[in-house]
């Protein structure tokens, strides 16, 4: 239950609020409202699946009604299901399932409906039309074609004229939807497309009869004395229309008081029935070709008794016309005043006579007045008054055989018309000089807003002006996100009776079905809301809630639009200052950043540097330790071998088989030793001799291999094969030592059962020559692809092939040297290709 | 043959090196040589000088026909010997034979001068350093020749 403040909360759907239909049975809702105290909040949605994408665009308002802002429900399906079937509109009501609802002119299974019986004002317009006027040719603007009201009348149409024998004639029935342009489209259809000739037209509706009344008389061809016209609903303006419209009267203020009082039995738990009809009635005017009321009124049909007194005549007649007046003041005197009808009536009578019998006018003029004036305040229908002084003349004409008397009289009665007319004549311009001072107020306020810009000052405007419209208190919200307007909305505006509540520059979150954080809800009072929403072309942007001030609905049509728009725009232009701000934060964010990487990135240069130093320093420290290291080795180790070799020669002779085994040993030890100190030596003069690159042809630093492992290749037979070996950039005897390495590796480690056969190659590619030097040699497995380059590493003991382990690891600096990349290719059995590349240098 | 041409002139060789391991070794190696040699020993670069220009304790030494020098040296490195040998026109003529423990350093040696006669890097096993020296008794009998011839 939503109850605030105490009372129950009803929710009113409707599809517009500032047209008449839609004007009458809100007022009947919203008084009922009051009358039996209950809050009311009026969703003005529009009608669904409206060819108007405008309308259309309101109909997110039914997201937001839900059980936990309403206790009840009145739908104006009627209007809301005006371009839809009736299966629509019952699954359109069947979402609130849970919520008790009424229907307003529809019924719907399991719904209880306030509905109008439209058979009778039909049936009676058109016994009118058919039988006192004797139209024979009439005309039919129906409704859309689904609407269920105007298939009802347009089939009781047809049954009027079959009862009566009248031929029906298609080519007058013409389509219209409800607005005064298809009035006039249908006119123009029945004259110049059909060329059907007809006295009569039957507009389901008064807005499109005044449409093809205006069509008609552009043509000059007049109504009614030509053609008759008449409507329906009986607009506010059919009345006032020339002719005024003769048209059946829906009772639209009754069904929105019923429709009220019978959701809240329905509330209470009370059975109601699913159907409650009300009477629509003819209200015959002058377009049907009848004269007006008031004119036909003022005659008297008086037969005056000239023989007795007229005093005693009047004593005699005066209950019987105090009973006529008052009678005709009841007819339209507001409930709440019927009682005072009898009093009022014999005021009236009693000082008309008085001021007769006196000579003396003013007695009832000034009474008259003040009764005019006492009536006025409950009632707009002073016209009535017409009818009151056409009551009481003809009761009392019969009394007033004096002509002076009577001419008295008559003058009295005619300026009591004119105090009638003059009332109505200054309450229409009151009237109207009040819509102009609102509309006044309304164009102020769109003026303002329209100066504001940003979303702060329109709010401010906002707030500072609704209280001058008479709004009491106003809320705009926003959609959190307008794909799911059900679920948060943010308020951005609060203002009530005390002021404006300080909302927080970002906005307030809620559930949108909330309608308002709950906190805000009026507390005190009971309250009237009515929810419109905030769109922009096809783009949604929130809702605002305005409680109920001037009874004008355009008002909040006004708002609604200028709101919508000044939002629109401030809001765009709001999120373009936002991206401005936030693509000012992004490049000073990046700029940060870019500054913060350029610190580190200079940080770490300076770092990068000073390691660089150190550890060229240190290179330079190792290369020196590594040259004094395997140089003063050699000391010892000549030392050692020396004597050694000195003990083995001068006293072979005198030692045993062990001792020189053992020298053998010593000797053997020794000489690795050197060739390790050797190959160490060699391998840190790689990096300590200057590159020294030049162009050269590659084939001479094979041969030049070749030439330092001749002795090798002739005992092994080994045959070296290259030819057409390109000329590159390279320091001669660096390569000379990769290949002499490779070419040497490939001669020791071949295979017992052919002669190592080492073909070389090179290949060319965009930016390197690649080597080969293949083998027929035992292989390599695999795995020990990379492992074969680093430092000592052996795969075969030194029995098997003698060596210190270090050429590979010498090849490899080299070829790194020059920016190049060795590698094996091999498979255990199937020889080896030692391949490297030499990195073509720019000119 | 080689004995009778040599009877009676003993080469005179100065050894210069300051390790005593390599003196004896040098020595031991000269004791099996064909041919006669007097072997005196400089043990620094100094000292070596004083010798060649038969100064102080050294003035009544033989003129060294042959000089075997090591390169490290105390006082005055190898380098710096033979550069003030081959500066001293007196002493000029005589050739000079580097000992080296690498072959690195003799390609080092070869960028600073090129004075020297012979470069020998000092073997490891005695058998190669015999080699080694019978390689020097060819040079020295081919240079000996050389002055011959000159004068």
């Amino acid at each position: 239950m939503s109850r605030k403040n105490g009372r129950p909360t009803i929710g009113y759907l409707i599809d517009w609020f500032e047209k008449d239909y839609q004007t009458y049975l809100r007022d009947g809702v919203i008084e009922a409202a009051e009358a039996n105290d209950v809050n009311l909040v009026c969703f003005v949605g529009g009608a669904l699946c409206s060819s108007n994408e405008y309308e259309t665009q309101r109909n997110v308002l039914y997201d937001l009604v839900s059980e936990s802002n309403v206790d009840g429900l009145i739908i104006m399906t009627a209007s809301i299901g005006h371009w839809v079937s009736t299966e629509e509109i019952r699954d359109f009501c069947y979402k609130f399932h849970d919520i008790p609802m009424v229907s307003i002119a529809l019924s719907i299974k399991d719904v209880p409906a306030i509905m109008v019986n439209q058979e009778i004002g039909m049936r009676a317009m058109l016994d009118h039309l058919l039988d006192e006027h004797n139209y024979r040719k009439i005309a039919f603007i129906g409704g859309p074609e689904k609407n269920p009201e105007a298939i009802l009348r347009y089939k009781l149409y047809r049954e009027a004229l079959e009862s009566r024998g009248i031929q029906f004639d298609p080519d007058l029935v013409v389509e219209g939807d409800f607005r005064s342009k298809s009035g006039i489209a249908a006119i123009q259809t029945l004259l110049d497309k059909r060329k059907v000739l007809f006295d009569a037209v039957i507009a389901l509706n008064d807005e499109m009869a005044i449409g093809a009344m205006s069509e008609l008389q552009n043509r000059k061809i007049h109504v009614p004395s030509r053609v008759a016209i008449v409507g329906f609903d009986d607009d506010r303006v059919a009345k006032f229309y020339s002719p005024p419209i003769t048209t059946v009267r829906q009772p639209l203020y009754d069904q929105g008081k019923k429709a009220l009082e019978t959701l809240l039995s329905v509330m209470k738990g009370e059975k109601v029935e699913e159907k409650i009809y009300l009477d629509s009635e003819l209200k015959i005017r002058e377009s049907c070709g009848c004269m007006g009321k008031g004119i036909i009124q003022v005659r008297s049909n008086e037969q005056i008794d000239k023989k007795e007194s007229f005093k005693s005549l009047y004593e005699r007649e005066e209950p019987k016309i105090i009973e006529q007046v008052k009678n005709a003041i009841a007819y339209f005197l507001p409930q709440e005043l019927a009682f005072e009808s009898a009093e009022l009536a014999e005021d009236l009578v009693h000082t008309f006579w008085q001021a007769l019998v006196n000579k003396k006018g003013e007695i009832f003029l000034h009474v008259f007045n003040a009764i005019v004036y006492r009536v006025l305040e409950s009632t707009d229908d002073l016209n009535q008054w017409q009818y009151v002084l056409s009551s009481h003349r003809r009761g009392l004409m019969p009394c007033l055989s004096d002509p002076e008397v009577r001419h008295r009289a008559e003058e009295l009665w005619h300026q009591a018309r004119v105090i009638v007319a003059e009332f109505l004549y200054r309450r229409e311009t009151l009237r109207r000089l009040n819509l102009e001072l609102e509309t006044q107020k309304l164009r102020d306020l769109q003026q303002e807003l329209n100066l504001h810009i940003e979303v702060e000052e329109l709010l401010k405007v906002v707030a500072t002006d609704l209280p001058r419209i008479g709004i009491p208190s106003a809320y705009i919200s926003l959609y959190n996100d307008v794909k799911i307007p059900g679920e948060t909305s943010k308020l951005i505006l609060a203002y009530a009776e005390n002021g404006k509540t300080e909302i927080n520059p970002d906005g307030r979150i809620f559930k949108s079905r909330d309608l308002l954080p709950p906190d805000l809800f009026p507390a005190d009072r009971r309250f009237v809301f009515i929810v419109e929403a905030f769109f922009f072309g096809l783009n949604q942007l929130g809702f605002g809630i305005f409680e109920m001030g001037p009874k004008e609905g355009v008002t909040y049509e006004i708002l609604r639009l200028r709101l919508s728009s000044s939002l629109r725009g401030a809001l765009l232009l709001k999120q373009v200052k936002d991206q401005a701000h936030c693509l000012e934060e992004q490049v000073k964010e990046r700029t940060r950043d870019l500054i913060r990487t350029n610190e580190a990135l200079e940080q770490e240069i300076v770092e990068r540097k000073r390691v660089e130093v150190a550890l060229l320093r240190s290179n330079e420290n190792l290369q020196q330790f590594a040259y004094i290291a395997s140089h003063d080795l050699q000391e010892p180790l000549r030392m050692i071998a020396g004597y050694v070799g000195l003990l083995e020669r001068r006293y072979k002779d005198k030692l045993d088989q062990n001792a020189n085994e053992f020298i053998e040993f010593v000797v053997d030890g020794a000489k690795r030793m050197q060739r390790m100190i050797n190959d160490l030596l060699t391998f840190s003069r790689v990096n300590s001799k200057p590159c020294n690159i030049e162009n050269m042809d590659s084939s001479l630093i094979v041969n030049q291999a070749v030439t330092n492992l001749k002795a090798i290749i002739e005992e092994k037979h080994a045959k070296i094969i290259y030819v057409n070996l390109p000329v590159i950039q390279a320091d001669f005897s660096q390569l000379t030592q990769v290949f002499q390495n490779l070419i040497a590796n490939a001669i020791k480690f071949q295979v017992q059962s052919a002669p190592p056969v080492i073909e070389i190659s090179a290949d060319e590619s965009d930016n390197e020559w690649t080597f080969g030097v293949k083998d027929n040699g035992i292989g390599i497995d695999p795995e020990y692809n990379d492992k074969i380059f680093l430092m000592f590493r052996r795969l075969h003991s030194r029995d098997e092939y003698p060596g210190s382990g270090i050429g590979l690891t010498i090849c490899k600096k080299i070829v790194e040297r020059h920016d190049g990349r060795i590698w094996v290719e091999s498979e255990l059995g199937h020889g080896a290709t030692f391949y490297f590349t030499i990195p073509k240098k720019g000119e | 043959m080689m004995e009778d041409d040599n009877i009676g002139v003993p080469i005179e060789i100065l050894l210069v090196e300051d390790n005593k391991g390599d003196i004896r070794l040098t020595l031991e190696a000269l004791k099996e040589s064909k041919i006669k040699n007097n072997i005196s020993v400089a043990y620094d670069g100094a000292d070596a000088l004083s010798f060649l220009r038969q100064e102080g304790k050294y003035a009544n030494s033989p003129c060294p026909d042959i000089v075997l020098l090591d390169l490290n040296l105390p006082k005055k490195t190898g380098i710096e010997v033979l550069t003030e040998i081959k500066n001293d026109n007196d002493l000029t003529h005589i050739p000079v034979v580097i000992l080296t423990s690498s072959k690195d350093e003799e390609d080092i040696l070869k960028t600073y001068t090129c004075h020297a006669s012979a470069y020998v890097t000092k073997p490891v096993d005695f058998d190669k350093f015999l080699k080694v020296i019978r390689g020097i008794e060819d040079f020295w009998l081919n240079i000996v020749k050389l002055p011959h011839k000159n004068l």
